[in-house]
């Protein structure tokens, strides 16, 4: 059984798109999971910031962890943050996931209608996330 | 591998020999300080003795100068408290060894006193293994006269000091020698009990204690002393002979092992070496504890022996830090203040800056050691290169600048910064990271060293912070996290705010707030015993900045940034703290803050439960907008919901028009001829203007009730009871009516807030104030976002005006007018009148307000009829109302408005009989007749019998025409009047409506100087009922020349008997619906008015050809018109509807008469003179002539006008009048003139005379008459220039004459009549 929190973080701290991958039945203990994922995630950031001016790499690896928690990200080229939350080692998994939304992100950022640091409201987008986390995340 | 084997080793079950408590404060610099434990004892904590710590605190270091010369500078810890069994790890690290004990007290009596004492004497019992030496310090009573205090003061009290350096002291005496007053001395009036062995030094509670950091100062240096001689002693042992040292927990584990081994003798070897080392270091000998650590690192990694060779490397480490980082221990002494300041400021304002910000107050916190004061302010600035250099001997002058930005300057090392070099062997920043790594790594082999490694790595972070290295701050940190220590709850708690603190340092605020907001779940974690709420409050609050929150709502949505599910989170859980310690005003003003801050990152089901929660909380304790200060000091900006009720629009209303202030205007100055200047004097004005668009363009009123409409809109799906709403405003003194409103779920309802301005001058309309959900708003017009509204309302407010009420003494009318400016009538009156009608109406003006008089009034009157008309209609006597100002405060003037029910009683005439009554003039009666008639045989069923009514009015006719002239009346008789009039009646039968305004503006106090007044109107509605009509009209001549007759079809249109009065004592009586027939004598029009006429007329149009305009007027129009008045202005016709009083006047303004009738009602400019046989033909004389006799005609004519006439045509016709309408011209078998009938009269000039002759026979006998005229024959054009030029010629001076004359002569073509025409009786002979 193994979860993922991905979240993509604005520049404002904001979360713009949240989601969650996981084997286990989804009714256990989600919300209080969901929530401390978050709070998990927040906290990461800080690394986040400080590693991603050290390393010309987008991929950041796993940077922070608390508990059983891992905290994997990625930066984008436009500084939004990509953040997943796992509790089981899937670094090549993980990087592929990354690189696949990066590329879905792109294309959604590009849509005119799209401002960027807002929420992204997308069915499209919320197929392909679900598409690469059951293919790089849940296999 | 080994470190399970040690573990398992070490896993003794009896001991638990691993340390109570963790010390989060120790860094690596402590490792060379001497451990002093500071003590206040006994009940008293009074404020004398928290200065006397702060005196003790400060001395924490001395220099010493040992044998060799060499001045070693030595550090003292002061702690608070001191577990016993921390001593047990004094051989590990001899730093954790307790060598020192003041104690501070206070005392007022003997048996306080010696409570003191024993207090003393128990801790020097228990700390007694590792105690050095021991001091106390008391403060007694004051003393009785402040007086001898000062002396000994003065004085000071010396005391008999040099401690003996074993450790042991006797109770020693204090001696006064030098001053006489010993029986002021404390130690003199009380004495210590014979069991306490240590040296006190006694002071009065107000003593400056000069001496206190001296006699501190001596007790250190005997610390050092004892110190120095156990180095000394380590120093000297020799290698074969050492013990082995030992870690409490490890004691079981060299039971019966062969310590004589080689492995074991190493391990001695290394440890006592590991010993001496740390000795050293706190001895103040950097150099030999770096060589020391280095070898005793070297041989304790040779044994394996892990967790001594982590404490060696921790050493070096240590040693290491010291000289590289000696600003460090300055850190500590001021991190208390430094975490008290954190908490007084807004958390969000100092996230920029890192970790040393106080610089300040670390100067200002030791004084004394300039030295280091120096260093530390150096290495100020940290935080912009991570490079640290070793020997940046350069700047490590003590001169430099405390904001110098370049790379740590902390490296230059304390002791050696003379020379500028540091130890070959010290550790490179760099590699002092490594070596905590590796020390962490072996001590984390053994489970009872956990206390060890988790300080270790504390102490690591702390010299990461130092160095700046962020990461390796981050991983230390982290590591702690995953060292397994059995703690209690509380001690989990420090530890993950120990984290937050550092973490904070670092500046990363959200892994800081991570770790509060888990050390604030911790303190009240279910299970709990005793919840701390408060801890946890603070904590969480103190989290707010790492979620990028700040206390200031308008703050929080000015930012917009952060995490939204944290900070909603993070909120609640504040509000569930603030609850449950019972601060009730907190958590009212944390739910208001949530809801107004995370409104929109909320679900409608969320928004309404925390509506609810909200309105559950303030139920206890109200919310209102002023700020809460908490007890540390922290201030809770207000929280307003500005968007609960959410606003979509605020109207400033004007006030109602009839009260709405106007400018009074003032007859503009006459700015000389130019209209147009190029300088615009207001441009300044308008530039104002554009730069406030928020600025009102109505004024308000000063003391007048003012309305503002918002619209509300209640997002919340409950019913939402607005209580209290009221305006919020600046400048202008403003009071407002509170106004309560409940809001349906999502239905814009407009709510009108109202209220008064007190004062004149600029009023700034910034929101609203609510109150709703049990909190108090201010609602202001700039917090409110994503909506266009200004930031404020500028009204400007004039001085008080007075307010009227009028009343009118005529009924109210229904409806109401829909003139323009309808919205200023306050009241109405409706009245109506028969055309002609005269009534008044009284209008009663209040003066409503109570201290204002009513200065000014202007009365004037808007209606939709023509302004002459009006006039002629309504009258006010404006001087008569003047006079009547000003009028007192609720007094009340009055006037009268006269009404005058004009109308046209003349009915128009249809243009075809104009036409055809031009050319001839009586003649054209009986064609006017025929037209009548075919108009009479069409007549519509409908008007009862008109030939009754013929009938009638001929009877009628025939008693009123008493001696008229017979046969053209009989002629105006076949007009069938009641045919023509009813037809050309039909639309005057319709009553007229008459709307008017009566306006009034009025003013009076400040308002009237400032130039102010108000307007209001009352609606005056008129309805004109047709009386009498004037159906139809024409002239008569007269019997005499002077005079003619107008004749007038007069029809009652009312519905009852009308007399009618005509003439002066001439009465008629016309039944309802009627008319009669009236003659009417008048004087003609004289020749002088016409000359008048004609004048003008000239004058006239001169004007208009100067004017280059085409259309001239012709003379018949301007001499129409004449004669028009002139009928208009003699004639009256008085009715009276009988019955009643009503009566009226019908003037005959307006009347149109044709061409004939304008020559029969102007005098004639021909005079005739006519004889029949030589007898003058007098008027209506019987003139008799025979069969077959000549008869001679005479006719004479003068030119009574002005100008002469020119190409007349006199013709004399005979006819027979069969009085039946039918005249017979063909009588050429009955009479015969002889000589011509026409005779052409080419000129007649003024007053020239003309003859013409001529005889008559009549064949027949009978009765004829004589039609004599003369015609005037208008000219063509051409023939008309002619003549014109001639005349000119001959009278070159007066070209306007010629141009009357041609004018009036040759464009229009005249007859003139004798009247009444001869009438020759022919009898047989």
């Amino acid at each position: 059984m193994s979860t993922y929190y991905f979240v993509i973080v604005g520049h404002n701290d904001n979360p713009i798109y949240e989601r969650e991958f996981s084997t286990a039945n989804k009714e256990q203990r989600k919300e209080d999971q969901r929530h401390l994922s978050q709070f998990i995630a927040h906290a990461a950031l800080d690394l986040v910031d400080e590693h991603k001016w050290k390393t010309a790499n987008m991929q950041l690896k796993s940077i922070d962890r608390f508990n059983q928690w891992f905290v994997s990200a990625f930066i984008t080229a436009s500084q939004i943050r990509f953040i997943i939350v796992h509790d089981n080692k899937n670094d090549e998994g993980i990087k592929n996931f990354f690189n696949e939304m990066y590329d879905t992100y792109i294309k959604h950022s590009m849509n005119a209608f799209y401002k960027i640091n807002t929420p992204i409201k997308s069915a499209m987008f919320e197929k392909k996330s679900d598409i690469f986390g059951r293919k790089y995340l849940l296999s | 591998m080994r470190a399970t084997v040690a573990g398992a080793q070490s896993h003794a079950p009896s001991v638990e020999p691993v340390m109570s408590r963790l010390d989060y404060e120790q860094n690596a610099l402590h490792h060379s300080c001497l451990l002093v434990l500071l003590r206040g004892v006994g009940p008293s904590r009074a404020r004398i003795l928290q200065r006397a710590f702060e005196k003790v605190r400060r001395v924490n270091n001395i220099k010493v100068t040992d044998s060799s010369g060499v001045v070693r500078t030595i550090y003292f810890r002061f702690i608070h408290e001191h577990p016993v069994e921390h001593n047990d790890w004094g051989d590990f690290q001899t730093h954790r060894r307790l060598l020192g004990l003041i104690t501070i007290g206070k005392f007022e009596n003997q048996t306080e006193l010696n409570e003191l004492c024993r207090h003393h004497e128990s801790l020097k019992v228990r700390y007694g293994g590792t105690l050095y030496e021991s001091r106390a310090i008391f403060f007694g009573p004051d003393a009785a006269s402040s007086e001898s205090l000062a002396i000994q003061n003065k004085a000071g009290i010396t005391t008999v000091d040099n401690a003996q350096a074993d450790g042991n002291t006797d109770l020693v005496v204090l001696k006064e020698t030098q001053h006489p007053l010993a029986a002021t001395r404390l130690q003199d009036e009380f004495t210590t009990p014979s069991n306490f062995k240590s040296q006190a030094f006694f002071y009065r509670e107000q003593d400056n204690c000069i001496d206190l950091e001296t006699r501190v100062s001596d007790f250190l240096n005997a610390l050092f002393w004892v110190l120095e001689s156990r180095r000394l002693e380590r120093s000297r042992e020799r290698a074969e002979k050492v013990s082995l040292l030992l870690a409490p927990f490890e004691k079981r584990d060299f039971v019966g092992l062969d310590m004589e081994s080689r492995n074991n003798r190493k391990r001695c070897v290394g440890r006592v070496m590991k010993n001496l080392a740390d000795l050293s270091l706190q001895a103040g000998l950097l150099d030999d504890a770096l060589s020391l650590y280095h070898n005793a690192n070297e041989t304790l990694r040779s044994v394996g022996d892990s967790l001594w060779v982590g404490a060696s490397e921790e050493g070096l480490c240590a040693a290491s830090a010291v000289i590289l980082y000696p600003q460090m221990r300055e850190i500590e002494t001021l991190h208390r203040n430094a975490s008290l300041q954190e908490t007084g400021t807004s958390p969000l304002r100092n996230t920029p800056e890192k970790w040393r910000a106080s610089d300040a107050t670390k100067k200002i916190n030791t004084p004394a050691n300039c030295a280091d004061a120096i260093t530390s302010n150096s290495s100020s600035c940290s935080s912009v290169s991570s490079l640290l250099t070793n020997n940046s001997s350069a700047s490590g002058t003590p001169t430099t600048s405390s904001s110098s930005s370049t790379s740590t300057i902390s490296a230059t090392p304390f002791g050696h910064q003379r020379n500028g070099e540091l130890p070959g062997n010290i550790l490179k920043p760099e590699e002092i990271t490594n070596y905590y790594r590796k020390a962490i790594i072996n001590y984390s082999k053994y489970r009872h060293a956990a206390t060890i490694e988790t300080e270790a790595a504390l102490k690591a972070t702390r010299i990461c912070i130092e160095q700046n290295r962020p990461l390796d701050v981050a991983m230390f940190l982290q590591n702690i996290l995953y060292i397994n220590l059995s703690l209690s709850e509380a001690e989990r708690v420090k530890r993950f705010e120990i984290m937050t603190e550092l973490y904070q340092q670092i500046g990363y605020q959200r892994k800081a707030a991570f770790f509060q907001r888990l050390a604030a779940l911790k303190h009240v974690q279910q299970g709990s015993q005793a919840p701390d709420w408060t801890q946890s409050y603070r904590l969480m609050l103190g989290s707010f900045t790492g979620y990028l929150l700040s206390l200031d709502p308008l703050e929080v949505l000015e930012n917009a940034a952060g995490w939204p599910a944290l900070q909603i989170d993070l909120a609640q859980n504040l509000i569930t703290a603030a609850r449950r310690l019972g601060q009730s005003a907190l958590a009212t003003r944390h739910m208001t803050f949530l809801l107004q801050t995370q409104w929109d990152n909320m679900t409608a089901t969320e928004q309404s439960e925390m509506a609810v929660q909200l309105q559950n909380l303030s139920a206890q304790c109200e919310g209102s907008p002023v700020p809460l200060v908490l007890d540390n000091g922290t201030v809770i900006p207000p929280a307003n919901l500005t968007d609960l009720p959410y606003c979509m629009e605020m109207v400033v209303k004007d006030l109602p028009a009839h009260l709405r202030p106007q400018r009074i205007k003032i007859a503009k100055a006459d700015s000389g001829p130019f209209l147009f200047t190029p300088i615009h004097f207001n441009s300044v004005d308008r530039r104002d203007k554009k730069k406030d668009k928020n600025k009102i363009a109505f004024l308000w009123v000063q003391n007048d009730l003012s309305e503002v409409c918002v619209r509300l809109r209640n997002p919340l799906p409950f019913e939402l009871a607005v209580t209290d709403m009221r305006l919020l405003s600046n400048g202008v003194v403003f009071e407002s009516l509170p106004q309560t409103v409940i809001l349906q779920p999502h239905v814009p309802t407009n709510v009108a807030l109202h209220g008064t301005p007190i004062e004149t001058g600029q009023l700034d309309l910034q929101g609203y104030s609510t109150h709703t959900l049990g909190v108090k708003s201010n609602c202001r017009l700039k917090h409110m976002r994503g909506r266009h509204l200004p930031p404020n309302y500028l009204v400007d407010v004039i001085p008080a005006l007075p307010r009227i009420s009028v009343k009118t003494s005529l009924p109210q009318t229904a409806t109401f007018s829909n003139m323009n400016k309808s919205d200023i009538v306050v009241t109405s009156a409706s009245l109506t009148l028969y055309n002609g009608e005269s009534s008044s109406c009284t209008i009663t003006i209040q003066n409503e307000s109570n201290t204002l008089p009513l200065e000014h009034l202007e009365v004037n009157i808007n209606s939709n009829v023509e302004q002459e008309l009006q006039k002629k209609m309504f009258r006010i006597d404006e001087q008569a109302l003047q006079a009547q100002l000003p009028v007192a405060p609720q007094g009340t003037l009055e006037f009268v408005v006269d009404i005058y029910a004009e109308a046209d009683f003349v009915c128009p005439m249809p243009p075809g009989s104009l036409n055809t009554s031009a050319d001839y003039g009586p003649s054209s009666m009986p064609h006017y007749a025929s037209i009548s008639t075919s108009g009479h045989a069409s007549l519509p069923v409908g008007i009862s019998s008109p030939q009754h009514r013929r009938q009638d009015l001929q009877h009628v006719t025939a008693r009123s025409t008493i001696a008229a002239a017979q046969h053209s009346l009989a002629a105006l008789n076949l007009q069938p009047g009641g045919a023509d009039g009813s037809s050309s009646l039909r639309p005057q039968q319709l009553t007229q409506h008459i709307e008017a305004q009566l306006r009034l503006k009025y003013s009076g106090g400040e308002a009237l100087v400032a130039g102010y007044c108000r307007q209001c109107a009352v609606s005056l509605n008129l309805e004109l009922i047709p009386s009498a009509q004037i159906t139809s009209w024409d002239v008569l001549p007269a019997e005499i020349p002077s005079q003619f007759y107008l004749v007038l079809d007069i029809s009652n249109l009312t519905a009852q008997e009308m007399s009618l009065n005509y003439t002066e004592n001439k009465n008629i009586l016309i039944e309802a619906k009627e008319s009669c027939r009236v003659p009417i004598p008048v004087d003609r029009c004289s020749l002088e008015q016409v000359c008048a006429a004609r004048a003008a007329e000239v004058a006239e149009n001169l004007e208009r050809e100067l004017c280059f305009r085409t259309q001239l007027l012709s003379f018949s129009d301007a001499l129409s018109k004449l004669c028009s008045t002139h009928i208009a202005e003699r004639v009256k016709i008085n009715w009276l509807l009988t019955g009643t009083d009503i009566q009226g006047v019908a003037s005959l303004r307006g009347i149109v008469l044709s061409h004939g009738m304008v020559d029969l009602t102007t005098v004639s400019p021909l005079e005739w003179s006519i004889s029949f046989q030589d007898t003058l033909v007098q008027p209506h004389s019987e003139i008799v002539a025979t069969v077959g006799q000549r008869a001679q005609l005479s006719i004479n004519l003068t030119n009574q006008s002005l100008q002469p006439l020119k190409n007349l045509v006199l013709t004399v016709k005979f006819y027979q009048d069969y009085l039946n309408g039918m005249e017979n011209y063909n009588l050429e078998t009955r009479v015969a003139i002889s000589g011509p009938n026409r005779i052409t009269i080419p000129v007649l000039e003024k007053q020239a005379q003309t003859q013409h002759n001529c005889s008559v026979i009549f064949f027949t006998p009978g009765r004829f008459k004589t039609s004599i005229e003369c015609v005037t024959k208008p000219q063509t054009q051409q023939k008309n220039s002619i003549p014109g030029s001639g005349s000119g010629a001959t009278n070159p001076t007066s070209q306007l004459e010629t141009m009357s004359t041609s004018s009036f002569d040759e464009q229009q073509a005249h007859t003139w009549k004798f009247i009444p025409p001869i009438e020759v009786t022919v009898v047989e002979q």
